[in-house]
């Protein structure tokens, strides 16, 4: 102990960390995109198999001026957003009503949870048969998709909610009306903001296959063609742009989860 | 004692509850005068909690009248405020009326809170959150102040402090109250009266007579204090 006090202290200044922690992250992608790239260049790699990441970059730049891609990724968002309200918004309002109603959980719940056990894209055959292979195909299976983790989340997010502080909103004086404004709901944001995380995945997955359906429009449809005059840049052009579909749709989530969750990361926040 | 006259706050007769076989509450009789702090000891699982919710109206199973003149604020042991509102917006729940801002500002100053008012309860210490609950319940302007173990979560420094912010608060604004605590030191510190809860009844109805200012080595506390765990059960210390 002693020995340890005989030296100096060597205090640190503070770095920001963080920061460079941040730019460790992109490393990794950075050196495989080279690679990939170089493995091309190089002959390794067949691009009929595989194109370089130059060349798929300048196919969208081509398709992009011609305006095919936007049309076709406003095809596919137009598909995933409708999708997901209608298959969104028919979870919440189930989800709500068997979690604040005991009459709601006894009649919706079990059927719910029994039918959460078929998986939904293995239902493909069947809603050809009923509703074909056009739009409503595309939209049904993408609602059907964000149909279950929203319901889910809505419910468990409501039953979840500490009875202490319904209690406690009762004794302020609070409505029935009232405790669902201010307690139910902020209270079961968090789980439901799980829930449309988890609806905007099984939502994308759900287009993809339902794309790959025969049909017009939409990045499926633009693959599915390229593959047939092997196109194969225009094929991996589609996955990229599934990809970034993604990464942006979880971008506006994580920007609105900033906003109406600030409560969380109260001490960061302020 | 049966009639209710305008100077009683809350009056409970025959006031029972059962959960399953378990009776809880077995007749219980109480009566609580406008500025009266009242003071409720029993030992654990006695039924202190059921009682309080009884009075607050928060049991729907329970049976016997249970009248109460007046508004009536509550705060539980765990300061229940709603994470996701700041402050100032928890002490504001539900209370209706003009210069709502002020009078929360005017609650919150009174805990010493002011500066605090856009703060995250999250952000709060313990001490500090069980301040805004009481704020919260002030605000209210309530006849009734109905306590359930309000400082029994805060440790021994911090509680003493409340045990002295409470007793302001009850000086300015002469609210009566029901205080459920274990501490028999907390009852004969802040309390006009102490009731025991024992066997499902009130087993002891007892006025605390000590002189104002009061404190735990002032000359026959100690008596009082005695007397008070031998209600409870609880042998005296080895001497
Ligand atoms: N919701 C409940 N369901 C079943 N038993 C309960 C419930 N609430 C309280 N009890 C029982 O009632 C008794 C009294 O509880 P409580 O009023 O919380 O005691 P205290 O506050 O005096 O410690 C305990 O035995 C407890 O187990
Ligand atoms: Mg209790």
């Amino acid at each position: 102990m002693t020995a340890l006090l005989d030296r100096p202290v060597l205090v640190k200044p503070a770095r920001p960390v963080v920061s460079r922690r941040r730019w460790l992250r992109a490393v990794t992608p950075l050196v495989l995109l080279a690679a990939w790239e170089g493995g091309v260049r190089g002959g390794l790699l067949d691009p009929d198999k595989l194109p370089a990441p130059s060349t798929v970059i300048a196919t969208g730049w081509r398709l992009a001026l011609e305006g095919t891609l936007g049309e076709y990724l406003l095809d596919s968002v137009q598909r995933a957003v409708l999708g997901l309200l209608i298959g969104g918004l028919l979870g919440l309002a189930l989800g709500t009503l068997a979690g604040l109603v005991r009459l709601g959980d006894d009649l919706v719940d079990p059927t719910v949870q029994m039918a959460r056990m078929l998986p939904h894209l293995g239902l493909v055959p069947l809603l050809i048969i009923w509703v074909g292979i056009g739009e409503s195909l595309k939209v049904t299976l993408v609602a059907l998709g964000a149909f279950f983790p929203i319901y889910l989340n809505t419910f468990s997010g409501i039953r979840n909610i500490d009875e202490r502080l319904v209690e406690a909103a009762r004794t302020c004086g609070l409505t029935a009306l009232e405790r669902v404004r201010h307690v139910v709901v902020p209270g079961a944001l968090p789980s439901l903001f799980l829930g449309v995380r988890l609806a905007f995945a099984a939502g994308w997955l759900s287009l993809v296959v339902g794309e790959q359906v025969n049909g017009q429009g939409g990045l499926g449809f633009m693959m599915m063609e390229a593959r047939e005059f092997s196109q194969t840049d225009v094929v991996v052009l589609g996955l990229v742009a599934y990809a970034l579909l993604g990464l942006l749709s979880d971008l506006l989530l994580r920007l609105g989860e900033r906003r109406l969750l600030a409560w969380r990361h109260g001490l960061r926040a302020r | 004692m049966a009639a209710r006259t305008a100077s009683q706050v809350s009056v409970a007769r025959g006031v029972r509850r059962s959960f399953g076989d378990t009776v809880v509450l077995d007749g219980v009789d109480l009566t609580i005068g406008a500025g009266e702090v009242v003071a409720l000891l029993g030992g654990s699982g006695s039924g202190k909690s059921t009682l309080l919710r009884i009075l607050a109206g928060l049991d729907g199973e329970a049976t016997g009248s249970v009248t109460t003149t007046g508004s009536t604020a509550v705060v539980f042991q765990e300061h229940r405020l709603l994470p996701w509102k700041r402050v100032a917006a928890n002490v504001a729940l539900g209370v209706r009326g003009g210069s709502l801002r002020e009078r929360v500002d005017a609650a919150l100053t009174e805990v010493g809170l002011a500066d605090r008012r856009d703060a995250w309860p999250a952000e709060l210490s313990g001490g500090q959150a069980q301040r805004v609950a009481f704020a919260r319940a002030l605000v209210r302007e309530p006849d009734l102040l109905l306590l359930d173990e309000p400082f029994g979560a805060l440790d021994a420094l911090t509680r003493l402090r409340m045990q002295v912010l409470f007793g302001r608060l009850r000086a300015t604004h002469g609210f009566a109250a029901l205080f459920v605590t274990h501490d028999v030191d907390e009852a004969l510190l802040l309390a006009d009266r102490v009731l025991v809860l024992d066997g499902g009844r009130i087993a002891e109805d007892r006025p605390v007579t000590l002189p104002q200012p009061r404190a735990v080595d002032a000359p026959g506390f100690g008596a009082e204090r005695r007397v008070l765990l031998g209600l409870l059960n609880v042998p005296a210390s080895p001497s």
